[in-house]
């Protein structure tokens, strides 16, 4: 019964968001080709990096691509499920529209898994994510098998709960300092643009951070080493644990900072970014 | 979730119930001086403020409740209390027989919330496309959407901007729109803060009158706040009052422009730029010839009054009613309002 309210939030999202998109002609022409330039923008560097050194610490270019590839799946699964300011949940605290959320007759969870939902103008980054992927793993022999697929979807499905749940953390603060924690999740956010690049050549102590409190190393470069086979495929395992670890911690954080809302409601109410 | 379709109206007689309501709030008093601003990062000094003092009221389903005060009076406080977005700090809210926080998702519903200075409209979409939407999220059965919507844009003449932008709306076609929304479902219990702020008279007219329309035929239960007590009177028969958190008045209107009493600004228009001086009036100012004096016509009839003033002297008479904010405003300064 939740499973198809989610469906039918999401048809009504979805359509909404073809509605926008086709507003205007300038609309639509303009959207798609800046959202192409960033696109390309965003594939470009590491792309062009791996090329002229025929790789990046001691992955070789199709290994990075794959990484690359994954990554922009991760982040575009993100922009296509969680826009209008879902994925920066601190802006909607700070901004006191948690207000609107609450005098919807569904629960909260509901409400912040569909509201977001942009197939059309948010799939940029996804698409390129799979053409990325795709070509890099025609160039890659002997990887691509009916268990890759389903390890590489699974993979790509813990590392956008890691990196919701980053993002949910910092935004919980916004439930105590509307003002002050107002854009920590554009901050916790922009680290997963970071995320195409391999960490392989940097030092222990930098890396484990990167895998633990700072987990943009989980957004991509951990798991595509699994799953190309140059790490422990048991990292797919200790990967799903730490998913585990940070969904527990957040589904507590944001609970208790929901409540602190309640108890106290929002001096704040700014109109920004609502529903637009 | 089973799908809407309400016809029948609410069984409840008490649609909502406040007991002994209270709800405190801290700030934090910031320094002027960076050096008290250091302090005060250290150990903040914090004062608390008592939005709702005890407050214990019942609405009756079908009845249309006024909510007035002072800024800072406690009025969105209550109305967000009864929305679900607040908890109480000690004390009881019941609405619908329902707790409106523990049991939010049942309790919204069947209540529609407007708060005048927002929208729950999509801002990038046509008009018609919210209302869609909320279909969807509510949970609308179809007959009843198709029902409600084409009596709903009917009756609050929206016909013209429903395939409109939102952003490209007039304010008054907004709330109109936003009206809309927050009645889709058919809620039992209506909750407007402050719905014609910013409105033109035109405007608040067809907002009032139907509202009015809307209470009589569906027998609806609304809590209105406004600052507009004009506004407030035209829809509500029962007001409540609240001052700094408590309530200093609940009754109707009529009893309490008893309280009030007879309130008049006079204004003589004399042969001299000298002010009489008359029993019964309060000489306030002059200008030129022109005198102006505070009565209370209940105590002191105008007519007798003017029998005092000198045939010869008298030019012209004026008498004006003050807006009836002002003779809450002054029911307020002079703390006669304590009577419930």
């Amino acid at each position: 019964m939740v499973a198809r309210r989610i469906i039918g939030l999401w048809s009504v999202y979805g359509r909404m968001d073809v509605m926008w998109l086709l507003k205007d002609f300038n609309n639509f022409a303009l959207y798609t080709v800046t959202d192409a330039a960033i696109n390309v923008a965003s594939v470009a560097g590491i792309w062009l990096i791996a090329a002229r050194f025929n790789g990046i610490g001691g992955m070789g270019i199709y290994q990075v691509l794959f990484m690359l590839g994954y990554s922009l799946m991760v982040n575009g699964l993100i922009s296509t499920f969680f826009s209008f300011n879902v994925y920066f949940i601190s802006r909607i605290i700070g901004r006191g529209q948690m207000d609107h959320v609450l005098i919807m007759p569904q629960p909260v969870w509901v409400t912040l898994l569909t509201e977001g939902f942009t197939p059309v103008s948010g799939s940029g980054v996804l698409l390129s994510g799979i053409g990325v992927t795709t070509f890099a793993l025609s160039r890659i022999d002997n990887l691509v098998s009916v268990p890759f697929v389903i390890a590489l979807v699974g993979c790509i499905g813990l590392s956008v709960i890691i990196s919701l749940s980053f993002s949910f953390m910092w935004g919980s603060l916004a439930f105590y300092s509307p003002v002050g924690a107002e854009e920590v999740c554009t901050s916790a956010g922009s680290l997963s643009w970071l995320s195409g690049f391999p960490l392989n050549g940097l030092e222990s102590v930098s890396k484990y951070v990167m895998l633990s409190v700072l987990p943009i190393g989980l957004y991509a470069w951990f798991p595509s080493m699994a799953l190309m086979g140059l790490s422990s495929s048991l990292n797919i395992a200790l990967l799903a644990f730490i998913a585990l670890a940070y969904l527990s911690l957040v589904l507590f954080f944001f609970t208790r900072g929901l409540k602190h809302y309640v108890k106290n409601g929002s001096y704040r109410y700014l109109d920004r970014g609502h529903r637009r | 979730m089973s799908r809407m379709d309400r016809t029948d109206t609410s069984t409840e007689v008490t649609a909502v119930r406040l007991d002994s309501v209270t709800k405190v709030f801290s700030q934090k008093t910031r320094s002027d001086t960076v050096l008290g601003a250091l302090k005060g990062m250290l150990k903040p000094a914090v004062r608390t403020v008592r939005a709702l003092d005890a407050v214990s009221f019942t609405v009756e389903s079908g009845e249309i409740l006024a909510y007035a005060g002072p800024n800072g009076a406690g009025k969105s406080t209550t109305i967000r209390l009864i929305s679900g977005l607040l908890g109480p700090d000690s004390g009881k809210v019941s609405a619908l027989s329902m707790d409106p926080v523990r049991n939010r998702v049942k309790y919204m519903q069947r209540t529609g919330v407007l708060f005048g200075q927002r929208t729950e409209l999509w801002w990038d979409q046509p008009v018609i496309t919210s209302f869609d939407w909320k279909r969807v999220v509510w949970n609308i059965s179809e007959q009843s959407y198709w029902r409600m919507r084409n009596e709903l844009v009917d009756l609050l003449d929206m016909s013209a901007f429903l395939n409109t932008h939102v952003r490209e709306l007039s304010l008054g076609q907004r709330m109109r729109a936003d009206m809309a929304m927050a009645l889709l479902h058919e809620p039992n219990l209506l909750l407007l803060d402050e719905p014609t702020i910013g409105m033109d008279v035109l405007a608040k007219r067809q907002i009032i009158g139907f509202l009015k329309d809307l209470n009589r035929r569906r027998n609806m239960t609304i809590i209105v706040t406004s600052h507009d007590m004009d506004d407030l009177m035209e829809i509500a028969g029962r007001i409540i009052l609240l001052d700094k958190g408590r309530i200093t008045y609940d009754g109707d209107f009529n009893r309490l422009r008893g309280l009030i009493g007879g309130q008049r600004t006079l204004i003589l228009t004399t042969n001299s730029s000298k002010p009489l001086e008359l029993e019964g009036a309060v000489y306030e100012r002059s200008e030129d010839n022109r005198h102006w004096y505070k009565v209370d016509a209940e105590r002191n009839p105008i007519a007798s009054i003017l029998q005092r003033v000198p045939p010869e002297a008298l030019i012209d008479v004026e008498t004006l009613r003050p807006p009836f904010e002002q003779q809450i405003a002054e029911l307020y300064r002079n703390n006669l309002g304590s009577s419930r």
